[in-house]
């Protein structure tokens, strides 16, 4: 939306539909997925611009399948509701705004699923268990400090970004390298958790010999493991596992 | 336990269970936030925050992504603390077997915790099409109030697992603290030896995920870089 023109929906009204992302997911189900919270978030905005007695016919458009990325979906809600506010003034738009919510939820989930969950959640995680393994009681504060701050300033700002740039917001998007950062996060995770390794291992304090024995023992279970888990094993069967060979050698050993 | 801790539990466990599932995701589910927070609570912060270290890393690498559901390894913490507090009199003199064993029995209990978590969004399905039905008829406001009763079901869906959980768990190790001393005799380990086994499955199961390029090669070189600064520092 041009910055020229008067908004229709206000900074405000903006912050709390980013607000109400919040809670997309509260009535989550099988059938529709975030059909129901998808249209929750959008139908303040959505009767601001076409008054309680077209609302109705408006909201069938949107309570229908509906699943996104829930950090990215305020960005999403913003732009959809830039192209609704250019509809509203029966201005052409290149695609109608339930649409262009339908055609952009997957790619947006695809890459905030992987940034978000697989990237940015798993390295928090990994690098806040090894600190607290270290002997730092804080690092659960840690945890949700170094997520939250990022995140949930992307989840405000997402949707001023989303309203203001309408349907290029997957443009910006995709010139932000989301799906590489996602990759080198993922990397990082990798060097964290070998870090973790080395904490757990130094922290039982043995002697250099026995300390190289544990290296190379705790490395051969841990590909191990990942072997059998790679099989399809499940995980508690796995742990399960290595509790009881741990326990035979060292009487073995005994 | 008095009721005043039972409230704190409730509020933990429906909190954190939100989080999880409908509201957020703040990561306050997350098993080594929630521990911590309940231990702290009950006054078990430092078996909590080992419990929190033990399952923190199990299941991290199942998305809550689609209609994916992972292990309800949050209520598994919290119900966990809540053992760790009930048994606590054992603390004394078994504190690495009580930590380990009631580790390995809310593994096993956060697979079924899931079950609850199935039923809420099987239940939604019901509030999705009752909205619908009065979406047709013209009656938009339903949406909210529909959107919104979800919270509950998840919250049940929450306290529901914790519950299992505790109950479940507070049986088994009822009837089997009596031979606690016999269970150590079999696995004569040192109990942070054992402990550190969960956190080591946990890397295993990333690792088993994370397939990139050079994964074991950035393994190793983060194993041996931090290995060698601790022995130097």
């Amino acid at each position: 939306m041009p910055e020229s023109q008067p908004q229709l929906v206000s900074k405000w009204r903006l912050l709390r539909m980013a607000l109400r992302c919040l809670f997309v997911q509260s009535s989550w189900n099988y059938r529709q997925f975030q059909g129901l919270g998808w249209s929750v978030v959008l139908l303040p905005e959505l009767r601001v611009l076409y008054g309680s007695d077209q609302i109705a016919a408006v909201m069938r458009k949107y309570l229908k399948y509906f699943n996104t990325n829930t950090f990215l979906v305020s960005s999403v809600a913003g732009a959809t509701i830039a192209i609704e506010a250019e509809q509203s003034r029966g201005r052409e738009v290149p695609i109608a705004a339930h649409q262009y919510a339908e055609a952009v939820m997957a790619p947006v989930a695809a890459v905030g699923d992987a940034l978000f969950w697989g990237g940015y959640r798993s390295f928090i995680c990994c690098l806040t268990v090894a600190l607290a393994a270290y002997g730092f009681w804080w690092a659960p504060i840690l945890l949700v400090v170094l997520f939250n701050v990022p995140v949930g300033a992307l989840r405000i700002v997402g949707v001023w970004i989303g309203y203001h740039h309408g349907a290029a917001v997957v443009a910006i998007v995709q010139r932000g390298h989301l799906a590489d950062l996602a990759l080198v996060l993922k990397r990082c995770t990798i060097v964290v958790i070998g870090g973790l390794c080395a904490v757990l291992v130094h922290s039982v304090h043995l002697c250099l010999g026995w300390a190289m024995v544990t290296n190379a023992i705790v490395v051969m279970v841990v590909l191990g493991a990942v072997f059998c888990l790679r099989k399809g094993v499940p995980t508690a069967i796995v742990l399960c596992a290595v509790i009881a060979s741990v326990t035979t050698v060292s009487k073995l050993l005994m | 336990m008095n009721l005043a801790s039972w409230l704190m539990v409730v509020a933990v466990s429906t909190l954190a269970g939100l989080d999880r599932t409908a509201v957020a995701s703040i990561m306050l589910a997350r098993p080594l936030v929630c521990a911590a927070l309940m231990g702290y609570l009950l006054g078990v912060f430092t078996p909590a925050l080992q419990l929190g270290i033990m399952l923190e890393l199990l299941w991290l690498m199942r998305l809550p992504v689609g209609a994916a559901v992972a292990p309800d390894d949050t209520q598994a913490a919290i119900g966990a603390v809540v053992l760790i507090k009930l048994f606590a009199i054992h603390l004394s003199e078994h504190h690495w077997e009580l930590v380990v064993l009631v580790g390995l029995l809310v593994v096993v209990f956060a697979e079924v915790g899931k079950c609850f978590d199935v039923w809420a969004r099987h239940v939604n399905e019901h509030l999705f099409l009752r909205a619908q039905r009065n979406l047709e008829c013209g009656r938009w406001r339903s949406l909210v109030a529909n959107h919104y009763l979800g919270l509950s079901v998840f919250a049940v869906a929450s306290l529901a697992s914790c519950s299992f959980i505790v109950a479940s768990g507070s049986v088994i190790l009822w009837m089997g603290l009596d031979y606690i001393d016999e269970v150590a005799f079999i696995f004569p380990v040192d109990g942070r030896m054992l402990a550190a086994i969960f956190p080591l499955t946990g890397i295993a199961a990333i690792l088993a995920v994370l397939r990139g390029r050079h994964s074991v090669g950035l393994f190793i070189c983060g194993y041996a870089i931090t290995y060698v600064l601790l022995e130097v520092l």
